[in-house]
């Protein structure tokens, strides 16, 4: 059977899962860790899919030690099993943005200074300035990141920013960071995202971003585009929900030091930030694209989809000029229709367009062009 | 409520279909195609056939399209048409009648009509079966060959130098794409494919196919005498409209299926669109065949439009093209051929000697504009040639856009982008890149 007829991703995701219940029953310094990546090796050999093994075995990787990042924590060099994660992440999004920088040098300049604040964003902000800030100031340890990630990860994408307050008890950089976290979240973002769309945070800033726009770029056609996809885009308002939901319950009840507040925060921590946006948002990778996580399940993505869809950013399509190739769509990491758009004559309007600008570069006839209504 | 039969199913075919749909929305609508695939770019090909696009996304139909256009697509061939009875033979032998029928059936790929032309490995490039051949094929060559100095044959000469193949060009005119390219133009287009490593061969063409025992091509002669090395060869030296299953149907032919500006043919019910189609503008003398995307879209519509009903007319707007030439935008605006009637052509090129234009005016007026690399918006164009401006003005507004593109950083960031193209593609670790085509 061809490598295209073999129904790999459901197969690999249940792969997947089955390797992250391995390993999370299965401590780290168990002598047998590598059994189901030989397993592994063996189902390919049976199956003669070489061909495929690299990916999946990139996916088991990542998802395992995204799995031994959370259950199994360990040290190296003395430094901490967190501290280790920034570094490869930081890594990743340099060394790709490298190679992305290569390919689109002089090619295209909104493609190159989008990368170069890509990799400027996660190495100050992400790295150095999440794990260096002074303790005074708020910086984190050397396990954890500290409330330098604020500056990159807002509400409700990081669920606890409106109510850190609650935990770490008043101090005044603490109130600082909750002022900073308010106005971010809640005027800075809503503003930008009514004139820019999601671009400036998706495509730039978001830590998360950076690693799809850099690591992810081979993965692009990979991004699942049928109309079942399309259709089930909507499992994103849950999470919405979810996020938003838990900020208000933390402010609203009356003892936000309760059992009830702490559990219920380890378990969104588990649930989604662990598995939905760790093991499957970047295990996925090799699989399904890179933005599995921004188009189905981001908080942030979901609440200002809303604003950016009732907002003035759009992508002008030039319908008359269009011929079909559908190159934009091969590339769409959100797997928007974009074709359809610009034989319609519409502007690309959608609430899951992060403004990467793949479609604009790839367009051979010059279709398309950012635009603010 | 009424019965629509539409042969072909293209761009000209399925806007037709939209438009009987929007029109009569109790429409029911037959296309009859001999692809078997569903409605797809064909301007995509080059783009598939380098593995730049997956082929699911060259498809225009989705699942859902023919429920959409209330269509049915049957997969046949029309033999004959009998007007009188309003009949259609197919291939199958079936016999169909249709009430109202649409012709769209393109243009079919014109032959070199040399020896040993119907070797294996020889393929024409007008249909995504032969973007499959041409890129099953070029997997396992490394010598491949391209005839035909037209946007096909240099698109496909792209194709094999993006999939690393050696290629020889032959064009058989002495300039490349002499119809629309300045001699400027031309010898930058040409430097750009000598850049890129292939090897064209000017006013010569092929004289003689040679093939090994099993009937796969092995070499070609050109007219000059030179035998060349090829396990693969693709003509690309034009297409002809579709007619010869019209004889004796009573539907006027004369290059093309003849229509007026309703796109109505001669016989009754019976109308043609597309690259097929040759019209005739009421009040003119010579007739037109465009074949090109942009025009069987327009084409289509308003026959669409006059079989459901309607009374659109086709007016002949200002002809667009545009193409990319190994990464050089190539676009062209009203009339282009210069030798025409006494127009007379005025060639500008930039100081970084990519850049180029050529304005064909009559002697004091725009009548069509080329560009090459940097090109004036659409709209803009279309204000130099509909508004007739006089040529000196036309030239200041070019040479104002090249005097403002040398101080931008653009001709750098082009050269930068010249050059790497005629690179190696970038390393990556995990074998051919087709592991991930899904």
């Amino acid at each position: 059977m061809p490598l295209s007829r073999w129904p790999k991703v459901p197969i690999l995701v249940i792969l997947l899962l089955t390797t992250a219940v391995y390993l999370y029953v299965t401590p780290a310094t168990h002598p047998y860790w590598w059994a189901p990546i030989i397993a592994l090796a063996v189902l390919m050999l049976a199956l003669r899919q070489w061909s495929a093994m690299p990916f999946v075995a990139m996916a088991l990787l990542v998802a395992g030690f995204y799995v031994s990042k959370q259950f199994g924590p360990w040290e190296f060099l003395g430094m901490s099993v967190t501290f280790w994660y920034a570094v490869l992440y930081t890594i990743a999004v340099v060394g790709m943005g490298v190679r992305f920088l290569r390919l689109y040098w002089g090619r295209d300049r909104y493609m190159v200074i989008r990368t170069f604040f890509n990799m400027f964003a996660q190495v100050v902000i992400g790295f150095a300035l999440a794990f260096w800030l002074p303790w005074e100031w708020g910086g984190g340890a050397e396990d954890s990141p500290g409330n330098g990630v604020f500056f990159m990860y807002y509400w409700p994408l990081e669920e606890n920013a409106l109510v850190i307050g609650e935990y770490g008890g008043y101090t005044a950089v603490i109130k600082t960071f909750l002022i900073w976290n308010v106005i971010a979240a809640l005027v800075i973002m809503p503003v930008l995202v009514y004139f820019y769309g999601k671009r400036p945070y998706c495509a730039w800033l978001c830590g998360c971003g950076c690693l799809a726009e850099t690591l992810g770029d081979p993965f692009r056609r990979l991004t699942p585009r049928s109309r079942l996809s399309r259709r089930v885009e909507p499992v994103i308002y849950p999470f919405v929900a979810a996020a938003v939901g838990f900020t208000a319950w933390v402010l609203l009840a009356p003892d936000s030091f309760s059992e009830q507040v702490f559990a219920t925060q380890k378990w969104y921590g588990i649930i989604v930030k662990f598995f939905f946006a760790s093991f499957l948002g970047v295990g996925l990778y090799t699989l399904m694209g890179a933005r599995i996580w921004c188009r189905y399940f981001c908080p942030w993505a979901g609440l200002f989809g809303i604003v950016a869809k009732f907002g003035r950013y759009a992508i002008r399509t030039r319908g008359e000029l269009c011929i079909a190739c559908g190159m934009c769509n091969t590339y769409c990491e959100m797997g928007i229709d974009i074709r359809g758009f610009a034989l319609r004559g519409e502007p690309v309007k959608t609430p899951t367009c992060v403004g990467c600008g793949m479609c604009i570069e790839k367009c051979p006839r010059r279709v398309l062009s950012f635009t603010m209504e | 409520m009424a019965e629509y039969t539409i042969v072909g199913n293209s761009i000209a075919a399925n806007s037709a279909a939209a438009r009987i749909v929007s029109l009569d929305p109790g429409a029911r609508v037959t296309l009859i195609s001999d692809e078997p695939e569903p409605y797809y770019s064909r301007c995509a090909l080059m783009y598939y056939a380098m593995d730049h696009c997956c082929e699911r996304d060259i498809y225009i139909a989705d699942k859902v399209h023919y429920e959409r256009l209330h269509a049915e697509v049957v997969h046949d061939r029309v033999v004959g048409v009998d007007t009188e009875n309003h009949e259609l033979a197919l291939e199958s032998g079936d016999k169909r009648d249709y009430e109202k029928l649409l012709l769209a059936v393109g243009a079919s790929p014109r032959r070199m009509g040399i020896e040993g032309e119907d070797a294996e490995g020889v393929y024409d490039f007008t249909t995504l079966e032969h973007a499959r051949k041409v890129r099953a094929d070029a997997e396992r060559c490394e010598r491949a060959a391209v005839v035909g100095g037209g946007l096909i044959g240099s698109e496909v000469a792209e194709v094999f130098h993006k999939l690393g193949l050696h290629c020889d060009y032959f064009v058989k005119e002495s300039t490349f794409f002499p119809a629309f390219c300045s001699a400027d133009q031309s010898r930058i287009i040409l430097r750009r494919f000598g850049e890129c490593h292939i090897n064209v061969h000017m006013s010569r063409t092929l004289d003689r196919v040679q093939a090994e025992d099993g009937g796969r091509i092995t070499a070609a002669t050109d007219t000059e005498g030179d035998r060349h090395e090829m396990e693969l060869l693709v003509r690309a030296i034009g297409v002809t409209p579709r007619t010869e299953f019209l004889e004796g149907s009573g539907v006027d032919v004369d290059r093309g299926i003849l229509v007026d500006d309703t796109m109505r043919t001669s016989a009754p019910d019976v109308w043609a669109a597309g690259d097929c189609a040759e019209v005739r503008f009421p009040g003119r003398e010579s007739s037109v065949i465009q074949k090109l995307w942009y025009t069987a879209q327009p084409m289509g519509w308003i026959a669409g439009a006059q079989m459901a009903g309607a009374d659109d007319r086709y007016e002949e707007t200002i002809t667009y093209l545009s193409a990319m030439f190994m990464d050089l935008d190539f676009a062209g605006y009203g009339e282009m051929p210069a030798p025409w009637n006494g127009l007379q052509e005025i060639s500008l090129t930039a100081a970084n000697d990519v850049d180029s234009a050529r304005i064909v005016h009559d002697g004091e007026k725009v009548v069509g504009i080329t560009f090459l690399g940097t090109a004036l918006t659409k709209e803009d164009c279309e204000h130099l040639v509909l508004e007739e401006m006089p040529v000196e003005t036309a030239c200041d507004t070019v040479r104002a856009l090249y005097e403002a593109k040398m101080h931008d950083r653009a001709p750098k960031a082009r050269i930068a982008r010249r050059r790497r193209l005629s690179r190696r593609p970038p390393f990556w670790p995990f074998g051919r890149k087709k592991t991930w085509r899904v």
